[in-house]
C-alpha cells in the first residue's frame, strides 16, 4: 500500500516538468526556509528578552532590597510600601512586589488582597543566594518571579510580567511568517518567470530532440544563451550534425547490407532448401536437438522410422519420443560422437535396434546436436544369422569329418561281411539239407546279416549308402508302417497323425526312410516311459529366401516337412548340439548305442533334407525333418518282387582287387550256371578280354582300385566291344565316380555288401536289357 | 526521494528548534483568598530596645545585634531591637514609652531629659574614660587645617539633636559669631557619623563634625573610609551616649536590666561583644557627666535660632 503511495509521488515527481518542478522547489525552500526562521526567532527571541527582562528584574528587586534595608530596620513600612507602589507605577513590567520577613510575615505588598500563600512557596530563595527566578503561568499570563534577599532581614519578591515580551515575540513571529509568504509568492512568481525564461532554450531543446527523435536530422536549436542550456543545445545541434551524417552512412550501410541479406538469405535459402532435401533424402534417421535435449529438426526418414511426422515430433524431448525408459543410460552415453548401438521405441510402442550417432552442432550462444539414427534391425539379424550359418557350417564340417571317418571303417567292415555272407550262403547252398552244419551256417548268416544291418546304418550316417530312390508320398510311406510303429510305441503311447491329402511327392529311399522314423518313434517311446502322445504330422512347406539364411545349403522351393513331436523328458539344451553325432547317447550301456539320430541325420542328408530339433525340458521334443518336393508321378510297381531266374549261360568277367569277394563273385556265378573270368586288376583284365574277346558278355567291376579304376577300365573295353554289358560294385558310395559318372548316367551298380539273390538278379536284369 | 529527505531534515531541524524553548512555568493562581499573613503586634513580655542612629540602622544592628541577644538570653524574655532614622524619633519612643530602654547620643539624652525626664541607666567607658569628643574631620588631602579653614564649604552633620555632630560645631560657629548658614556654601544632615565619614571621604562634603567613638572605632575596625579623612579640630570632652529607660519601666526590670550591663565585662562571653563594640564595660553614670554639653547647648541656643 505505501508502496504504492510512494510510486504514485514517484510517478507525480517525475511526471511535472521542469519549470514546476523549479518552482515546487523554490516554494517549498521558501518556505521552509521562512518557517524554519519565524520558529527560530520565536524560541530565541522569547529566550533572549526573557533573560534580558530577567535582568533587568533582578537588578530592580536588588535596588529595592537595598532601599528596604533600613525601612524595614527602623520599622518605616509605610516608606517601603511607598517605595514598591512607586516601582510598581514606574515599571510596566513589574507585576507585584511583595517582602516577607525571616520568620515569613508579609512586610509589605503590592497585591490588591494579599500574598497568594503559594507564592512563597514556588520560589524560594537558597541559603546566602544571590537571587532566585522562576517563571509562573498565572492567570495574568507568564510572570517571572525573582527572589532577592534584604539581607539577613527577609526576602523581597518581584514578578515580572512577559506579556510585552510575549506579544513582541509572537508579533515579530508573525510578521517574519507573513513575511515568507510575500518572499514565497514573490519567489514563486520570479520562479515562473524565471524558469520561463530560462528553460526557453530547454525548450527548444525539447522541441528539437522531438524533431530528431521524429527523424528530422535537419532541425537545429536557436542558441540564445552561453550557460550550460546554450551549450548542451550547441551540443545538440552538433549531434543533431553527426546524427545526419552517419545517418546517412548508416542508411547506405544498411541498404548495401540489405541487398547483402537478401543475397545471402537467398543463397541460405537454397543452401537450406537442400541441405534440408538432402536430410530427408537420407535413409537414416536425422534429427537436430538442442542442449535441452528438444528436438528442433526431423527429417523423412526419422517420421518413417518412428511414426512421428515432423510436427509431432518438433519441440519435444528426444528421449521422451525415442528411447525407451529402461535405456536412458545408455542414451546417456550416446553424447560423444561415437556411434553407439541402441534400442529405440516406435510411436507404436515396438522396438529396433538402431545405431546413433550424435554429433555437436556450434551454433552462436551454444550448440545443437545433430543425430542420425540408423535402423540396424537386418543387420542384426544377418548377423545373428551369420553366426548361425558359421555354426553350422562347423557342425555339418564336423558331422563330415565324422562320417569320412566312420565311412572308411564301415566300408572295411562291409568287403569282410560281403565274404562272410557270402560264403555262408554258398556254404549253405551247398551242404546237404540234413547236414548238422546247415543249422551253424544258417546262424553265421543271420548274424552276417545283422552285421550288416548295422554297418548299414553306419554307411547311411555317413551318407555312403547307395540309395534306392523311388518317387513317393509320405502320406503312403506313414500309412504302411502305422501298424508296426503302433507295436514298436507299445498301448501307453498314443500316436496321431496330422496330415493333408495334397502332400506333395518326394523322391526318397522309402527303405530309409521307413529307418528314419522308426528310428524316431523308440527315441521317442524311450522318452516317454509313463506313456504320452506321439504325434507325427506332414505338412507341405515353401522356403522362400530365408531358409537359405538359415540353414546353410539349402535351397528355397516347396519342401514336405515330417515332424515327430512327443510329450516326453526333452533334451537339455547343452546336450542338443550333439544328439546327432554317432555313438552319443544318454542311455544305459548296452540300451541304446548311440546311432539312432546320427543314422537319420545321415539319410535326410543324403535326400538333400535338412533336420532340426526343437525340445523343451519335461514337456516334449520335435524332430523337423524336410525333404525336397517332387513334381514327378508316383512310380508303379516298385515294389516288384524280382522274379526266379533261370540259370544263366553268359560269359562274367568279374575285375575285383579284394581276392575274397572275387572268389565270392565267380562261385556265385558258377554256382548260377555262368561262365567266370576273373582278374585281380585292370591290367589283367584287358589282357583276359584281348585273348577272350566277343566271349565276354558282361563285366562285373570294382569301381575302387589302384592304378586304372572300374571306370577307365569299361571306358577302355567299351570301345573295343561296344556292346558289352557292366555292372559296377562297391563299397564306397561317395566316391565321386560313383556319384558323378556311375549312379549319374543310371549304370548298373550293386553295393556290397550284397546278397547272392540279389547279385544274380541284378546280373539278369542287365543282361536281359536291350535284348 | 530527495524531496521526501529535505523534508524530513526540515522536520528534524524543527523539533530541534522548538525543543529548547521549553522553560517550566510554574502554574500558580494569583488572584486567591489564602493569603500570606502579615507581621504580628508586638507582644507585651518582650523588652523592646532602642539603638539611636549613631551609626547607620544597618551598622547599628550587625553591631548591636549580638548584644541584644545576650542580653534576651540573660533577662529570659526576647530583646527586639528598634532604630528609627532619628534621635528626634527614637526620644519620642522613649517618651511614649513604647520602647523599655535605648542607647541614646549624648545630645539625645540632655534633651530627652530636659523634655520628659529620660532616665539615665548605665553609660559605656571606652578607651578608659567616660567621655567622647566631637572631631572636624576633612578629605584626607584637603588643605583646610583648622575649622576656620572649612569657611564657605559644604559641611555635613549628623542628627540636629547629636552633640557631636551638630551642637560641637555649632558652638564652635556660635563663638565665631558664625551660624552654619552663614559659615558655610552649604550644610546637610546625613543622620549617622559613618554617613558623614563616607560622605567626607567620598568628598560629597568639605568637612564634617563626627563623633570620636564612632571614626575612632571605624578606624580601628574597617578603616576604609576612614583612611580618606583626617582631623583637624578635636572638641573638648563630653558626656558619653548612656543607655537610658523610659519612665515607666518597671524598677524590678530596670534593677535587672542595670546590674546585667554593669556585669557585662565580667561575663567573658560578653566581654568578647564588648571589645568588637570597643566598649571597656558600663558603669554608673551621673547626669553631671553631660552638664558640659546642656551649656554648649544652652549657649548656642540663646545666640542662635537656626536650626
Ligand atoms: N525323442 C527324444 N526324447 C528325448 N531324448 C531323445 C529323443 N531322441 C533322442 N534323444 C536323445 O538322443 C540320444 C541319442 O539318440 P540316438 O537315437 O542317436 O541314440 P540312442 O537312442 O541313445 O541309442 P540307439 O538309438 O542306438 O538305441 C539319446 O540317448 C537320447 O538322450
Ligand atoms: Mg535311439
Amino acid at each position: 500500500m505505501s508502496g504504492k503511495q510512494i510510486n504514485n509521488h514517484k510517478g507525480f515527481m517525475l511526471s511535472i516538468g521542469l519549470k514546476q518542478k523549479i518552482v515546487l522547489t523554490i516554494t517549498g525552500v521558501i518556505l521552509l526556509l521562512g518557517l524554519m526562521i519565524a520558529v527560530f526567532v520565536n524560541i530565541n527571541q522569547t529566550n533572549a528578552l526573557s533573560s534580558v527582562l530577567q535582568n533587568e528584574g533582578v537588578t530592580i528587586t536588588r535596588n529595592l532590597a537595598i532601599n528596604a534595608v533600613e525601612p524595614i530596620l527602623t520599622d518605616d513600612l509605610v516608606g517601603i510600601q511607598r517605595l514598591i507602589n512607586e516601582v510598581r507605577k514606574l515599571e510596566e513590567n513589574v507585576f507585584y512586589i511583595y517582602i516577607i520577613d525571616v520568620d515569613g510575615y508579609v512586610l509589605v505588598h503590592t497585591f490588591n488582597k494579599g500574598v497568594p500563600a503559594s507564592l512563597a512557596e514556588i520560589n524560594v530563595l537558597e541559603q546566602g543566594g544571590n537571587y532566585s527566578a522562576k517563571l509562573l503561568n498565572t492567570e495574568y499570563g507568564y510572570i517571572r518571579d525573582i527572589a532577592v534577599p534584604v539581607d539577613s532581614l527577609g526576602v523581597i519578591h518581584v514578578g515580572i510580567s512577559e506579556n510585552n515580551i510575549r506579544r513582541q515575540v509572537f508579533n515579530t513571529t508573525w510578521t517574519l511568517i507573513l513575511m515568507t509568504f510575500v518572499v514565497m509568492i514573490f519567489g514563486v512568481l520570479l520562479a515562473s518567470y524565471i524558469a520561463a525564461w530560462e528553460l526557453r532554450p530547454l525548450d527548444h531543446l525539447t522541441k528539437g530532440a522531438d524533431e530528431i527523435a521524429r527523424g528530422n536530422l535537419e532541425y537545429r536549436i536557436e542558441v540564445n544563451t552561453k550557460d550550460e542550456i546554450g551549450i548542451l543545445a550547441e551540443e545538440f545541434n552538433k549531434m543533431a550534425q553527426d546524427l545526419n551524417t552517419s545517418r546517412a552512412e548508416l542508411i547506405k550501410w544498411n541498404e548495401e547490407l540489405e541487398k547483402r541479406v537478401i543475397e545471402r538469405t537467398k543463397e541460405l535459402a537454397t543452401s537450406d532448401e537442400k541441405i534440408s532435401a538432402i536430410a530427408d533424402s537420407a535413409l537414416d534417421g536425422i534429427h537436430v536437438i538442442d542442449k535441452d535435449g528438444i528436438v528442433k529438426y526431423w527429417n523423412k526418414a526419422s517420421e518413417k522410422l518412428f511414426g512421428y511426422t515432423k510436427q509431432e515430433a518438433i519441440g519435444k524431448k528426444i528421449h521422451a519420443l525415442i528411447a525407451p525408459e529402461r535405456f536412458l543410460d545408455i542414451w546417456q552415453g550416446a553424447i560423444q560422437s561415437k556411434a553407439v548401438e541402441v534400442i529405440v521405441v516406435k510411436k507404436d510402442g515396438t522396438e529396433f535396434p538402431a545405431e546413433l550417432s550424435l554429433s555437436k552442432l556450434g551454433i552462436q550462444g551454444g550448440w545443437d546436436s545433430v543425430g542420425m539414427i540408423r535402423d540396424i534391425t537386418e543387420r542384426k539379424k544377418a548377423e545373428e544369422e551369420r553366426k548361425n550359418l558359421w555354426q553350422q557350417f562347423l557342425h555339418s564340417q564336423k558331422m563330415d569329418s565324422i562320417g569320412r571317418l566312420t565311412g572308411k571303417i564301415a566300408h572295411d567292415f562291409n568287403n569282410l561281411l560281403t565274404s562272410i555272407v557270402g560264403f555262408s550262403y554258398l556254404a549253405l547252398e551247398l551242404l546237404p539239407v540234413d547236414s548238422p552244419a546247415t543249422a551253424n551256417v544258417k546262424r553265421v548268416c543271420s548274424v552276417g546279416e545283422k552285421a550288416t544291418r548295422l554297418i548299414d546304418q553306419l554307411l547311411s550316417f555317413s551318407r555312403t549308402r547307395v540309395l534306392e530312390m523311388e518317387v513317393t508320398n509320405l502320406n503312403n510311406i506313414i500309412n504302411e508302417i502305422r501298424d508296426i510303429l503302433e507295436q514298436m510305441t507299445g498301448e501307453d503311447v498314443k500316436i496321431e497323425l496330422k496330415t493333408e491329402s495334397d502332400i506333395k511327392n518326394i523322391k526318397i529311399d522309402p527303405a530309409q526312410i521307413e529307418q528314419v522314423l522308426f528310428n524316431l518313434a523308440i527315441n521317442a517311446r524311450q522318452a516317454m516311459p509313463e506313456g504320452g502322445w506321439l504325434t507325427i504330422s506332414i505338412s507341405n512347406v515353401e522356403f522362400g529366401e530365408q531358409i537359405i539364411n538359415a540353414y546353410p545349403g539349402t535351397k528355397p522351393g516347396t519342401y514336405v516337412k515330417l515332424s515327430v513331436q512327443d510329450t516326453g523328458v526333452g533334451i537339455p539344451e547343452e546336450v542338443q548340439g550333439k544328439i546327432f553325432e554317432p555313438f552319443f547317447t544318454t542311455k544305459e550301456k548296452g540300451e541304446g548305442t548311440g546311432l539312432g539320430l546320427s543314422t537319420v541325420f545321415g539319410i535326410v542328408k543324403q535326400h538333400n533334407g535338412y533336420i532340426n530339433v526343437r525340445s523343451e525340458l519335461n514337456k516334449g521334443t520335435a524332430f523337423n525333418i524336410y525333404f525336397p518336393a517332387t513334381g514327378e508321378e508316383l512310380a508303379e510297381n516298385i515294389h516288384d518282387k524280382p522274379t526266379p531266374k533261370a540259370p544263366g549261360t553268359e560269359t562274367v568277367l568279374v575285375v575285383e582287387d579284394d581276392s575274397a569277394t572275387r572268389k565270392l563273385f565267380t562261385d556265385i556265378l558258377k554256382l548260377n550256371g555262368y561262365n567266370a573270368l576273373e582278374a585281380d586288376c585292370s591290367e589283367d583284365a584287358l589282357i583276359i578280354f584281348e585273348r577272350e574277346g566277343a566271349a565276354i558278355d558282361l563285366l562285373l567291376v570294382d569301381v575302387v582300385m589302384s592304378e586304372m579304376n572300374g571306370w577307365e577300365l569299361y571306358e577302355t573295353i567299351k570301345k573295343k566291344a561296344p556292346d558289352i554289358k557292366v555292372i559296377f560294385t562297391s563299397g564306397y558310395v561317395d566316391n565321386p565316380i560313383i556319384h558323378n559318372v556311375i549312379l549319374k548316367n543310371d549304370l548298373p551298380f550293386i553295393k556290397k555288401p550284397f546278397t547272392p539273390d540279389l547279385l544274380i538278379s541284378e546280373l539278369r536284369d542287365v543282361l536281359d536289357k536291350n535284348k | 526521494m530527495t524531496y521526501k529527505r529535505i523534508i524530513a531534515a526540515s522536520l528534524i531541524i524543527f523539533s530541534l528548534l522548538s525543543g529548547c524553548k521549553k522553560e517550566e512555568a510554574e502554574v500558580i493562581i494569583l488572584e486567591v483568598e489564602e493569603t500570606i499573613p502579615p507581621v504580628p503586634p508586638a507582644s507585651d513580655d518582650e523588652l523592646r530596645i532602642a539603638v539611636s542612629a549613631i551609626i547607620s540602622p544597618k551598622k547599628t544592628f550587625i553591631y548591636y545585634k549580638e548584644m541584644l541577644d545576650y542580653i534576651s538570653k540573660k533577662m529570659g524574655m526576647p530583646v527586639k531591637l528598634v532604630q528609627r532614622d532619628t534621635y528626634a524619633e527614637v526620644n519620642e519612643l522613649v517618651k511614649q514609652e513604647k520602647i523599655h530602654a535605648a542607647f541614646v547620643c549624648t545630645g539625645a539624652y540632655i534633651d530627652g531629659k530636659d523634655e520628659f525626664g529620660m532616665k539615665l541607666l548605665v553609660a559605656p567607658k571606652a578607651y578608659g574614660e567616660p567621655y567622647y569628643y566631637s572631631y572636624i574631620i576633612v578629605p584626607a588631602d584637603s588643605d583646610a587645617g583648622s575649622f576656620e579653614d572649612l569657611r564657605g564649604m559644604r559641611f555635613a552633620f549628623t542628627d540636629p539633636m547629636s552633640n557631636s555632630g551638630k551642637l560641637a560645631p555649632t558652638y564652635m560657629l556660635a563663638k565665631m559669631g558664625e551660624t552654619p548658614s552663614t559659615f558655610f556654601s552649604k550644610y546637610i544632615f546625613t543622620y549617622s557619623h559613618d554617613k558623614s565619614i563616607e560622605a567626607v571621604a567620598q568628598k560629597l562634603v568639605d568637612g564634617a563634625a563626627v563623633d570620636s567613638l564612632i571614626w575612632d572605632y571605624l578606624n580601628a575596625t574597617s578603616p576604609k573610609f576612614t583612611s580618606k579623612t583626617k582631623i583637624i579640630f578635636k572638641s573638648p570632652p563630653f558626656g558619653i551616649p548612656p543607655v537610658v529607660v523610659s519612665k515607666g519601666l518597671d524598677p524590678k526590670t530596670e534593677a535587672d536590666l542595670k546590674k546585667l550591663f554593669l556585669d557585662m565585662h565580667l561575663d567573658p562571653d560578653c566581654k568578647k561583644i564588648l571589645d568588637k563594640l570597643h566598649i571597656d564595660s558600663f558603669i554608673e553614670i551621673d547626669d553631671d557627666a553631660y552638664d558640659s554639653s546642656r551649656e554648649m547647648r544652652s549657649w548656642v541656643n540663646e545666640r542662635q535660632t537656626d536650626k
